[in-house]
């Protein structure tokens, strides 16, 4: 094999690995929930302006209490979800699940830490980036906005319904 | 209480603003170039992201505004320029035939015969103001000569502009990239704070600047005060410096008209003008281009004119407050952005 066809042969294997790669990213962004109504092309709009971080075992990704600035995505490790006031874990989550999508509305205190379990790489998406998107691109910026207000009025919704039942429960355990 | 952190924070922000200071001294000129290229993306992002909006590759919509703005630019002063050299050429004839010694030297013998009782008595008006414009002139031969520098200045300039305003975002995020995972949302945090307070402080200041100078061309050209334009322009120019600027600029309209009608009944028609521009621009203009949150003290505004004079002549002085404002917004939101995150308190 000459250099030439060896140079050729490189770059479609590195073009085939990246391909693999990018279809790796775009299963993991299709399978959170905000972003589950775009397309291919709107995925690779999307992943141009996500920021990919990679934290070491123990690592703060945020505090509680620091303002909310976005969300994050886990691509590949473990996050613990740590609440400070309560000293104690409230969830882990793996690759694939999302985490901080409040904090794209608004700037609240986070209500929790989160703090790496392991070596872990995570995607951001935070509230410039999607403010820019609706600025520049709003069919996306729209799509995961309308996507967000969707599970946002569910989760309401849920609250609504579960805070129902639980003042039935205090009626019935009343005394009369 | 002071933590490691937030000492280090601290000394990291001076040592920013000491190096900041010192590379502005030192290399005045390549700064100089990378404010002007980014005042210049400043002002033409919305154009670009509303093309890109609209469904334009922002490469291509970059090119596009970039190059319609230049052509504007070239059009405006293709038709203006000659309209501004013939005022420029018709004061300078003006100050040749010896207009302004005669005219001073009534206005010296006025001032004589009126304020004796103060002591008024050999004033050299004419010979004073005969040397600072030797001066001025002086400093626009240094101008001209240095033309081959202004060029490769302006090419310069317009070529980082084009390619911030096409990669102004990938910049961004690169460097957000290298930040540490520990500051990495502060950081971006306080950058999107900054990129949008001073985009909408530098649109806003030249837009304010813009509306004074046309208002100022058109009441000028009403009242029939000859250099209506040459006065529109100072307006304008002078318009960057609050509080100084405006009335060095009614003083020059007053001295230019003097000039050219050797009279003083139109100085009250004129600082009658200036009065009501002024009161325009306080009550109407300012409001709805200028955020109040960056106005900037007078005596912080006296001192910065003399800094920016002291290190950079003319231009220094006129860009000193624009640039101070910048600073402000620019400190302010680090400063906001750290409290926030509670790294000071």
């Amino acid at each position: 094999m000459t250099t030439q066809e060896q140079d050729g042969a490189s770059f479609l294997w590195s073009n085939f690995f990246r391909r693999d790669a990018e279809k790796d990213i775009f299963t993991l962004l299709r399978s959170v929930p905000i972003f589950e109504e775009l397309n291919r092309r709107d995925l690779r709009a999307l992943e141009r302006i996500l920021h990919r971080r990679k934290y070491a075992a123990g690592e703060y990704v945020f505090r509680e209490g620091d303002p909310g600035l976005g969300m994050y995505i886990i691509e590949h490790g473990e996050v613990s979800i740590v609440s400070e006031s309560r000293s104690r874990e409230i969830s882990r989550l793996h690759k694939g699940d999302f985490f901080g999508e409040m904090a794209l509305f608004n700037d609240m205190p986070r209500n929790a830490s989160a703090i790496a379990y392991e070596e872990t790489r995570l995607f951001g998406f935070f509230q410039p980036d999607l403010f820019g998107l609706l600025e520049t691109n709003p069919r996306i910026g729209v799509k995961v906005v309308l996507k967000l207000a969707r599970i946002l009025t569910e989760r309401l919704d849920k609250a609504g319904r579960e805070n129902a039942r639980l003042l039935g429960v205090l009626d019935t355990t009343k005394p009369h | 209480m002071l933590t490691n952190t937030k000492i280090l924070i601290v000394l990291l922000l001076l040592l920013l603003a000491a190096f900041a200071a010192y590379t502005v001294y030192t290399i005045g000129a390549i700064v100089g170039i990378m404010l002007l290229s980014m005042l210049f993306a400043f002002i033409i992002t919305p154009a670009v992201d509303w093309l890109e909006r609209e469904g334009v590759h922002r490469t291509l919509a970059a090119t596009v505004t970039f190059v319609l703005s230049l052509l504007a630019f070239g059009v405006v002063v293709y038709v203006l320029s000659p309209l501004l050299y013939s005022q420029v050429l018709s004061l300078q004839e003006l100050v040749n035939l010896g207009q302004m010694r005669k005219g001073i030297t009534e206005l010296e013998l006025f001032l004589q015969r009126h304020l004796e009782f103060l002591g008024v008595r050999q004033l050299q008006i004419s010979t004073k103001i005969e040397d600072w414009v030797g001066v001025l002139f002086d400093n626009v031969l240094n101008i001209a000569s240095g033309i081959v520098g202004v060029v490769i200045f302006v090419v310069m300039t317009l070529i980082s502009a084009f390619f911030l305003l096409k990669d102004g975002r990938k910049l961004k995020k690169s460097f957000i990239e290298i930040v540490p995972n520990q500051f990495f949302e502060m950081a971006m945090s306080i950058i999107h704070k900054i990129d949008w307070s001073l985009g909408a402080y530098l649109r806003g200041i030249l837009l304010d600047a813009f509306v004074i100078g046309v208002v100022t061309t058109v009441a000028m050209y009403l009242l029939g005060i000859p250099n209506y334009f040459l006065i529109g322009m100072i307006a304008m120019t002078a318009n960057l410096v609050p509080y100084l600027g405006p009335p060095t600029a009614a003083l020059a309209a007053v001295i230019i008209s003097f000039l050219s009608m050797n009279s003083f009944y139109q100085v009250p028609i004129i600082l009658v003008a200036f009065t009501l521009i002024r009161l325009l621009d306080d009550s109407i203009v300012q409001p709805l281009t200028i955020s109040q949150s960056v106005k900037l003290h007078p005596l912080t505004i006296i001192f910065t004119i003399l800094i920016g004079g002291h290190l950079f002549g003319i231009l220094g002085m006129l860009f000193a407050v624009p640039v101070a404002g910048v600073m402000k917004v620019i400190l302010s939101e680090i400063y906001s952005g750290l409290k926030r995150y509670r790294a000071v308190y």
